[in-house]
């Protein structure tokens, strides 16, 4: 299929150049996963014995339960939304397929912080109402079961997004005639949203699920604050409490499995059909205005969403940034937390996604086995806590540091990564966030009819006009989908920076972690969290804007 | 090749260079667990005087530690700070700590709470005290720590999950008094008077007191200091409905517990870095602390501060601190057959 016509041996060329930089991508990416890998075949240290006789089965149950909740609220809201928004007519139809993205620019951990009034307001005067009727013994269990729905809900109100872009991405490419057709034949829009929507969708719409549960297995911030145990906080528990890293690391592992199954599952739901959907007629996708009463619920059920998602936390986070009077270092804020955060998440945005495009290309064009491999194993960064992903990068440089050797005492591979410049810090963030960008560019990438390579090469184009006339353009909406959460997800992420920043170097998550959780000082840590939410915010509209400006829809 | 490789970093630093610890004239290099804005203004304090810079990364002592074990002698941090002798206790046994000889901090820090080889001195004393409900109880019906196990607390106890180190070296402090099984019988008795399982931190115990969830918890007394001071009302409010309880009086005296710092091995400011170790365990620093983060000077009693004289003199377990280092996994593996998550 490569190299047909009179173009063979140019072609071989600028086709090998493709593999080539995706095996070396691929393993500056994986090789520092492979000091996980170590330990793992590696004895176990004595901590393993305790945990996994003691502690094993509840991490698992934990993850698994939030997992199931999460997966499922995440998929009700995301795609109910996503559906409401594409094919309805409705007063405020604009608006809401808008903001219905922002709640994603809200960290997990601040979330729970804006729902804090839950847990002290509500469940505490109930839980005393059930001791009082049922005693002491119901009321602790009654706490834990309130906690996990708790922390189910505040996830799932920060997660959905990323349910909600795949899966307005994946209807928006549906040609607005299947629906029409769907309709013709007397379905209303729900079942056509079960019976076209979803199936014509669906490759997007389980990526998207896919980043929320990957998301829901790393998540540490906001299980420890419900009291939740999951792998992931037992990651931390054996490592900074029994101070046994290789059974930390081992549970990471475990934390590996899960998500691999995760992703098995997830190509088995893709399933081996391949949709290529006509992209005919964008513009017929929205059905004519409905009843009054549909476009009322319409209405109501968007508003809510985005009331319990997001304009609460952030009317709680004002509140409590604007409580009191006391000084307020707004420009040293800006001057140095948020432009440090937007320095760092600019460049790391733009290393990963070349770095994913390259990688999604060359398997492409080498359907092979190793390429397949290689990409699915960039992909298992993401199921790695950061902490873990911090310290494997660090391991894994500083012995290739030590193998290079120092020319001086000053400069070496180690002090110029991780002390000098926030390299080492990109790298990391490479290896974490790999994932966010392949999900979407891989789905849009099998959405590109192979013969559309082949025309590409028929008509004498190398593999370089096949990846920048063909498919750049054609992937467009997944592109930009992936840098929207790709931008997001660097600027919240917290454990991998707090491990990796250089001397001084203080991100807006990092700010208001430093105050909000560590020092409890909510009024003071609201004011950097709602600066973080607002750019994550504003990248966030930005790029949709550019998608809305760049497509015909 | 190598010089291309030295060349394309140095471009690269170029590009990418960050205000970072780029070894410049007089400079110390901080690895802090600590987060609290109120040692800015300590370090601040401290390099008008000695007109030495301090660079500081914060994050966790566990992931600091590994921090300085990977880079090896590449790393630049001189000083390493945990909130927990048991930390420092773990990064002297990780070897990545140095003896800071001076005479000064051995004057300055009691025996206790530092190292016996000068691996690590402590510059604030934490305790870690029974906070109870003013409404419900009388401090005549507090005691021990012991006491706690006791079934007439049943339903009524907080304390926060046994992943936090305050609660380990506590019971690493059980251990070292009365044994392994009395410490695990301890801990699992504990565990079966909570009102609730662990959740949130020392704060949100104090918060279910006041709240009527629970009528004593186990917390740090600092944290009391914080929410008397806290700019939320309700937290004020919580902070006048509970008292604070120093257990332990006719015995060996209330759990306490340092937060301090340790020369890193390859630090490259050895004497800026044992300077800065000399201001923050010196007057100028220790007369600080009470008043911004309500923590206990070394010499426990010697404060102006009316809050901390408020809660009363108290009697403190003398055991080394060290000690407490060394039975942090013992006391990990307790609350885990305790069943205490």
């Amino acid at each position: 299929m490569i190299g047909v016509g009179q173009n063979i041996n140019r072609n071989r060329l600028s086709t090998s150049w493709w593999w080539i930089s995706a095996v070396l991508i691929s393993l500056v990416l994986i090789a520092p996963l492979s000091v996980i890998a170590k330990s793992l075949i590696s004895e176990p240290g004595e901590g393993w014995e305790l945990i996994s006789e003691l502690l094993l089965a509840d991490y698992i149950r934990g993850t698994l339960i939030m997992i199931i909740g999460v997966g499922a609220l995440t998929l009700i809201f995301g795609v109910g939304s996503a559906w409401v928004v594409t094919v309805w007519e409705f007063p405020g139809k604009k608006f809401f397929s808008l903001t219905l993205m922002l709640p994603m620019a809200i960290p997990t951990y601040v979330m729970a912080y804006g729902y804090s009034f839950i847990k002290y307001d509500v469940r505490d005067p109930l839980m005393i109402w059930i001791r009082e009727h049922w005693g002491p013994e119901v009321m602790s269990q009654s706490t834990e079961i309130f906690n996990h729905f708790l922390a189910i809900l505040v996830l799932s109100f920060a997660l959905y997004p990323y349910v909600y872009i795949a899966a307005r991405i994946g209807f928006a490419e549906i040609s607005g005639a299947y629906i029409e057709n769907s309709r013709l034949l007397g379905r209303g829009l729900l079942r056509s949203m079960f019976s076209v929507g979803i199936p014509l969708a669906r490759p997007a719409i389980v990526g998207g699920l896919l980043l929320a549960l990957l998301e829901v297995v790393n998540e540490y911030g906001a299980m420890t604050y419900y009291g939740i145990e999951t792998l992931t906080t037992g990651i931390f528990v054996s490592w900074t409490d029994l101070g046994d890293k290789d059974s930390a690391i081992r549970l990471a592992g475990v934390a590996m499995v899960v998500v691999f199954i995760i992703i098995v599952v997830e190509r088995a739901l893709r399933g081996r059909a391949k949709y290529h959907a006509h992209r005919a007629s964008y513009g017929n996708l929205s059905g004519p205005t409905k009843t009054a009463i549909g476009s009322f619920i319409a209405f109501t059920l968007c508003a809510i969403l985005l009331l319990l998602s997001f304009v609460i936390p952030l009317l709680k986070l004002t509140l409590n940034a604007f409580y009191g009077w006391r000084e307020i270092d707004l420009w040293g804020l800006v001057s140095g937390p948020l432009s440090d955060s937007l320095l760092i998440s600019g460049i790391a945005c733009g290393v990963i996604i070349v770095s994913a495009l390259i990688v999604t290309y060359a398997k492409r064009l080498f359907p092979n086995i190793l390429m397949k491999l290689l990409g699915k194993l960039c992909m298992l960064g993401y199921a790695v806590p950061g902490a873990v992903v911090a310290i494997s990068v660090l391991i894994y440089f500083s012995d290739i540091g030590k193998l290079i050797g120092t020319s001086s005492n000053d400069i070496s591979l180690t002090r110029i990564m991780f002390t000098m410049t926030p390299i080492g810090l990109i790298v990391a963030y490479a290896v974490r966030f790999m994932t966010p960008a392949l999900a979407p560019i891989e789905a849009g990438m099998a959405r590109v009819s192979s013969s559309m390579d082949e025309a590409s090469a028929l008509l004498g184009r190398s593999s370089w006009g096949g990846f920048f006339r063909v498919h750049l353009p054609l992937l467009r909406l997944p592109l930009l989908g992936a840098l929207i959460v790709l931008f997001v997800d660097v600027l919240k992420e917290l454990p991998l920076t707090l491990v990796l920043r250089p001397p001084n170097v203080e991100t807006l998550a990092t700010t208001c972690y430093g105050l909000i959780q560590k020092e409890e000082r909510i009024a003071d840590g609201s004011l950097p969290a709602l600066i973080l939410i607002i750019a994550g915010a504003l990248g966030v509209l930005a790029l949709h804007g550019l998608i809305r400006r760049r497509t015909v829809y | 090749m190598r010089q291309y490789f030295i060349l394309i970093t140095k471009v690269t630093f170029c590009l990418l260079v960050f205000q970072s610890g780029i070894a410049k004239a007089a400079e110390v290099n901080v690895y802090s667990h600590r987060h609290y804005e109120a040692d800015d203004a300590l370090y601040a304090k401290f390099t008008k005087e000695t007109g030495i810079k301090v660079n500081i990364v914060k994050a966790s002592a566990d992931a600091l530690i590994e921090r300085i074990k990977a880079e090896g002698k590449d790393s630049p941090a001189d000083i390493l700070i945990t909130a927990d002798a048991g930390r420092l206790v773990r990064a002297q046994s990780a070897g990545i700590l140095q003896e800071a000889k001076s005479k000064i901090l051995d004057k300055q820090v009691p025996a206790n709470m530092r190292d016996d080889s000068y691996h690590w001195y402590g510059f604030t004393v934490r305790a870690r005290v029974l906070i109870y409900s003013k409404e419900r109880i009388k401090p005549s019906e507090l005691d021990t720590y012991e006491d706690l196990a006791d079934p007439k607390w049943k339903g009524r106890l907080l304390a926060r999950s046994s992943s936090n180190i305050y609660n380990q070296s506590l019971l690493a402090s059980i251990i070292a008094n009365n044994g392994k099984s009395e410490a695990i019988k301890w801990a699992s008795a504990v565990r079966k008077n909570m009102a609730r399982p662990p959740e949130g931190s020392d704060r949100d115990q104090m918060r279910a007191v006041a709240a009527g969830i629970g009528d004593v918890a186990i917390a740090n007394t600092y944290y009391v200091g914080l929410l008397v001071n806290s700019s939320s009302p309700k937290d004020r409010e919580v902070a006048s409905k509970v008292g604070v309880y120093f257990p332990n009086q006719k015995g060996r005296g209330a759990h306490i517990n340092v937060s301090g710092g340790g020369l890193v091995k390859w630090s490259k400011n050895k004497s800026n870095a044992i300077k800065l170790l000399e201001f923050l365990t010196g007057p100028a620093a220790q007369e600080k602390f009470p008043v911004t983060t309500y923590e206990f000077p070394l010499q426990i009693s010697s404060t102006d501060s009316t809050l901390l004289k408020s809660w009363g003199e108290f009697k403190a377990d003398t055991l080394s601190l060290s000690k407490l280092g060394e039975l942090n996994s013992e006391a990990v593996k307790a609350f885990a057959l305790a069943n205490w998550k």
